[in-house]
């Protein structure tokens, strides 16, 4: 007879990978909103070259990491290496200087309009 | 069956339960996920969609791990500090954000062309509604010289 943790095992496997899916489904039919991700918050509407960076950054760092927890001894979480937090770090730095810097901008031109 | 099995049972049915209703709930949108990225002003928030991802795969990779060795982990220092950076550049953008919510606010107006035609639907509401003004402000004018002659007459 099955025992009761093997039942909770599949059942949290379940909801875990049902919930991804269902948000990858959902972002990629447009359920959940993408619109302006990659666009200045400015009002300018340009693609923003922090952002992209930032999501492929953010993309390569969750590959990485998927594949390094795949090729793991069992039962240990693998860490993360210090040039790929540095290069996190750095990304993230470079993305929120450029958008302190792009809303400063466009309040001092909302204020010198009005 | 002893009575610790049958609590294990009635536990796995509850839980199981609980995640089929939560995940139904999800897919037939009464839990609206559809905000979940969304900033304020309706449009997308990357650091919002960096924590999702982070938050996911390091979920997955440590119930995975749980899975195969049947006993809790330890965390690793960078796992935090990257979960740290992410979450830290989502507090900043916030703070940056709403420290100038005029700027937020301004951007799907001239950026977001879901919302446009709803700017452009208010912008005709309200030339119709300043017409009709026009007209009826026309009409008392009209009354109001009718009813001047009236008391001179």
């Amino acid at each position: 007879m099955i025992s009761p943790t093997r039942i909770m095992h599949f059942e949290a496997l379940g909801f875990l990978y049902g919930l991804a899916a269902i948000v990858t489904y959902q972002l990629f039919t447009g359920q959940i909103n993408l619109q302006g991700l990659l666009q200045r918050k400015d009002g300018t509407g340009q693609t923003s070259p922090e952002r992209i960076q930032l999501l492929l950054t953010t993309i390569a760092a969750a590959a990485r990491y998927a594949a390094q927890v795949a090729q793991a001894p069992p039962g240990t979480l693998p860490d993360i290496p210090s040039d790929w937090l540095y290069l996190m770090g750095g990304s993230s730095s470079l993305y929120v200087v450029h958008k302190a810097w792009n809303v400063f901008k466009a309040a001092q031109q909302l204020g010198e309009k009005s | 069956m002893t009575m610790v099995q049958v609590c294990g049972f009635v536990l796995c049915l509850f839980i199981g339960l609980l995640a089929l209703t939560i995940l139904y709930l999800i897919w037939t949108r009464k839990i609206d996920l559809s905000e979940l990225l969304s900033e304020a002003n309706g449009d997308a928030s990357m650091s919002r969609f960096q924590l999702l991802i982070f938050t996911f795969v390091i979920a997955i990779a440590l119930f995975e791990i749980v899975e195969s060795s049947l006993k809790f982990p330890d965390i690793p220092q960078g796992v935090l500090v990257l979960l740290g950076i992410s979450a830290s550049t989502y507090a900043v953008g916030k703070g940056i954000s709403y420290s100038q919510p005029e700027v937020m606010m301004q951007g799907p107006v001239s950026s977001s062309p879901d919302t446009s035609g709803a700017v452009d639907d208010a912008v005709a509401a309200a030339q119709a509604a300043a017409n009709q003004a026009a007209a009826h402000a026309a009409s008392a004018q009209q009354a109001a010289a009718k009813a001047q002659q009236a008391s001179g007459n």
